[in-house]
């Protein structure tokens, strides 16, 4: 049996994500157009795994969604 | 000739119901249609209004040939093509894909795919001009798989166009009401509309119809004109 702990980190820097967005988003430009952060971060602290994806999968942490 | 992927981030987030849906639509905007089905669920003719008992389809087929025998064409001009009841088919999902364009070619047809969930791009021949609907509902769990995904996607060396579509948004839920305006200004790849939740859906396959033809005044047919309208102009590009 494993104890529950944190294993590895999945990382997606902010330049990944452009590198995805231009890959594979055809010539969408609609990401990141309208940005509340201040309801995002509220958001993401109300919920335990949303909040959990986001430190363990993007380097970018809550504060600069 | 357009082709179109539709699957789900996982199981039952209602790809079949979004691949006919769409069908119909882009069939009455006056486009040649023709959705495969590469779920071996076997449903999609359910909602074209193949009879229950039918099982044929292209899991039998030996070659191209028979393949061509096995397709359907609904009332409005719809040609689809079941998977059928084989669990062990010949041809592989590549080839039938690649026969499939070719003819979609001739026939100057938009092709759609309706997709198994756990159907691995990366084997399939897709290219630039590919556009892959990767259907999520607003819940914590897809927003688990969108960010598997884009790992994922980040990782892989062939290229398509890769898009999140919400469908069965309930805009009355607080979690899903607070996950969509998360995704809309944060999570890459994201269509920036939705499908709503709407009961019309599944009343219409009860009666082995899709939505947009059995309530014509629905939330659904102006979601639907809304997809089929983004997906014009991606492919116009
Ligand atoms: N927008 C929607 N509103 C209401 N019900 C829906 C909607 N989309 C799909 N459904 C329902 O969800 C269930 C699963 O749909 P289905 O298309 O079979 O999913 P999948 O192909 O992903 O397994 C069905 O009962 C279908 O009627
Ligand atoms: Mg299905």
């Amino acid at each position: 049996m494993q104890n529950i702990e944190f294993k590895s980190i999945y990382t997606l820097t902010k330049s990944d994500i452009d590198n995805l967005v231009n890959r594979f988003g055809g010539d969408s430009t609609q990401y990141l157009e309208i940005t509340d952060s201040y309801k995002n971060n509220q958001t993401i602290k109300k919920y335990p795994l949303i909040k959990e994806i986001q430190t363990t999968f993007i380097l970018k942490n809550v504060d600069e969604v | 000739m357009p082709r179109i992927f539709i699957k789900g981030i996982k199981g039952g987030v209602g790809t079949t119901t979004v691949a006919a849906n769409l069908a119909s639509m882009l069939k009455k905007s006056n486009l040649d249609v023709l959705v495969a089905e590469l779920d071996c669920k076997n449903d999609l003719g359910l909602h074209f209004g193949l009879p229950w008992g039918e099982n044929s389809g292209w899991s039998y087929a030996k070659n191209f040939n028979d393949v061509s025998e096995c397709a359907f064409v609904d009332n409005e001009g719809i040609v689809f093509l079941p998977y059928g009841e084989n669990s062990a088919p010949e041809l592989s999902v590549s080839s039938l894909i690649n026969d499939l364009s070719a003819y979609a070619v001739k026939k100057k047809a938009w092709l759609l795919f309706d997709c198994p969930a756990n159907i691995n791009l990366a084997d399939l021949p897709l290219n630039k001009s590919d556009i892959i609907l990767d259907l999520v509902n607003c819940d914590a769990i897809c927003h688990s798989f969108m960010y598997k995904k884009l790992k994922l996607l980040s990782q892989v060396k062939s290229v398509w166009q890769h898009y999140f579509v919400v469908n069965k948004y309930n805009s009355s839920s607080v979690i899903e009401f607070d996950l969509y305006s998360l995704w809309q200004s944060t999570m890459p790849l994201i269509t920036p509309f939705f499908i709503n939740h709407d009961e019309v859906i599944k009343e219409s396959t009860a009666y082995k119809n899709v939505a947009i033809n059995c309530a014509p005044y629905s939330i659904t047919k102006d979601d639907f004109e809304t997809l089929a309208g983004w997906l014009v102009s991606k492919v116009s590009k």
